[in-house]
């Protein structure tokens, strides 16, 4: 089942999952321009999407930034793929390490 | 016409009447294997609960033909996840990989691959099969044609992207291990009451350069809201107010990592973008 989350840095908010039943991963855009600056990245930006080393081995999301808020179910404290995800590279730095 | 075909050699029981000759005998497929080779099962996919479920023939050197079977999964996504099953000294007769999606999509790419390495270590020896698969197509080796994940046309998916925050632009990155062809997006712009007349653009990126702006011609006033389609084969701006009908650039190929954002020119703080919907081709490049 998917859920709505809030960006808790640029308050963006999307579903976990897309209706084909794919996953979907949420990055912050850019801070618009003013009259001061131009548009530039975010400092505290979030980036959901896989990042990976120059062997190919998953490292997690490329950007935690401010982090989410689950709008839907208050006990979630992130998209659950992406805890999945986590427990995976843990698991295998485990095994590394071992 | 029309009667039951024969299916006397149905009939018969499974009884070793045909004799192998274990000793002199030719290979019958180029896949002999031992205990010291390992299958490699490498799966990439849209979604993370997809599972290829594989299944082979094998010959044992007592002529025996056993029937194996492994599930692996897609816990990383669209990043290509590797399992390693063990195989027994023998001739993999044929082999199949299979996914639970019930339709091309979202996509799973599977490959087969035989590796004599140390456990854990992936080097491949032999590509069995690779390509796309799901619930009615599986991918198989021999006689299945291999596919590089780019080598045919994607898949069509439909999805909303991220509501922005109010006074922010519209931003997607094209995901990790994935290629995309925008084909249409849609959305709408609600101005607030300050500013100047704002002025509708997309930009295309590659995460540093922008390459392609898509800018309509039209000043949408503040207090209004206004529907915003972009597909391929528009013919143009031909309305002069909502609902805009622009032209996406084609072929529109992004990247790993591109982005397609709105640069709303006078966006006002106030301003409210909707989640965009996007139609694009989806190839995995794991």
């Amino acid at each position: 089942m998917s859920q709505r989350f809030r960006c808790n840095a640029c308050n963006g908010e999307y579903s976990d999952a897309t209706p084909d039943g794919g996953i979907y991963a949420h990055a912050c855009g850019p801070l618009p321009a003013d009259t001061k600056n131009p548009a530039r990245e975010r400092p505290d930006k979030r980036d959901e999407n896989i990042a990976v080393d120059q062997n190919s081995r998953v490292l997690g999301i490329r950007s935690e930034g401010a982090g989410v808020t689950c709008l839907t179910d208050k006990k979630i404290d992130e998209p659950r793929w992406i805890s999945a995800v986590k427990r995976r590279v843990e698991k295998e730095a485990e095994k590394d390490d071992a | 016409m029309g009667s039951t075909p024969t299916t006397g050699a149905n009939l018969r029981p499974y009884n070793h009447q045909i004799g192998l000759d274990t000793q002199h005998a030719s290979p019958p497929v180029d896949a002999y294997v031992t205990v010291d080779d390992s299958l490699w099962i490498m799966v990439s996919a849209v979604s993370t609960i997809s599972i290829v479920t594989v299944v082979a023939r094998i010959i044992l050197p007592d002529g025996t033909v056993v029937l194996n079977q492994w599930t692996a999964g897609s816990a990383n996504g669209r990043i290509a996840t590797y399992t390693q099953q063990r195989l027994p000294e023998g001739f993999i007769l044929s082999i199949s990989a299979t996914s639970n999606n019930a339709s091309s999509a979202p996509p799973t790419f599977v490959a087969l691959y035989i590796s004599r390495s140390l456990p854990g270590v992936f080097q491949a020896a032999q590509l069995l099969c690779q390509g796309y698969t799901y619930v009615n197509q599986p991918v198989s080796w021999p006689g299945g044609i291999n596919v590089n994940s780019t080598d045919n046309s994607g898949t069509m998916r439909v999805f909303v992207g991220t509501l922005p925050g109010v006074g922010i632009n519209i931003n997607e990155v094209v995901p990790s291990s994935a290629r995309w062809r925008l084909a249409a997006i849609r959305f709408t712009l609600t101005t607030s009451g300050a500013g100047g007349g704002r002025v509708m653009a997309l930009t295309y990126d590659n995460g540093g350069l922008i390459f392609a702006v898509s800018e309509t011609p039209l000043i949408q006033p503040i207090s209004t809201t206004w529907t915003y389609n972009y597909a391929v084969g528009f013919a143009g701006v031909v309305n002069t107010g909502s609902p805009v009908m622009a032209q996406l650039p084609t072929p529109l190929i992004l990247g790993d990592g591109w982005h397609i954002r709105t640069a709303v020119v006078n966006l006002d703080a106030g301003d409210q973008l909707s989640a965009p919907t996007y139609v694009v081709e989806e190839w995995l490049v794991p």
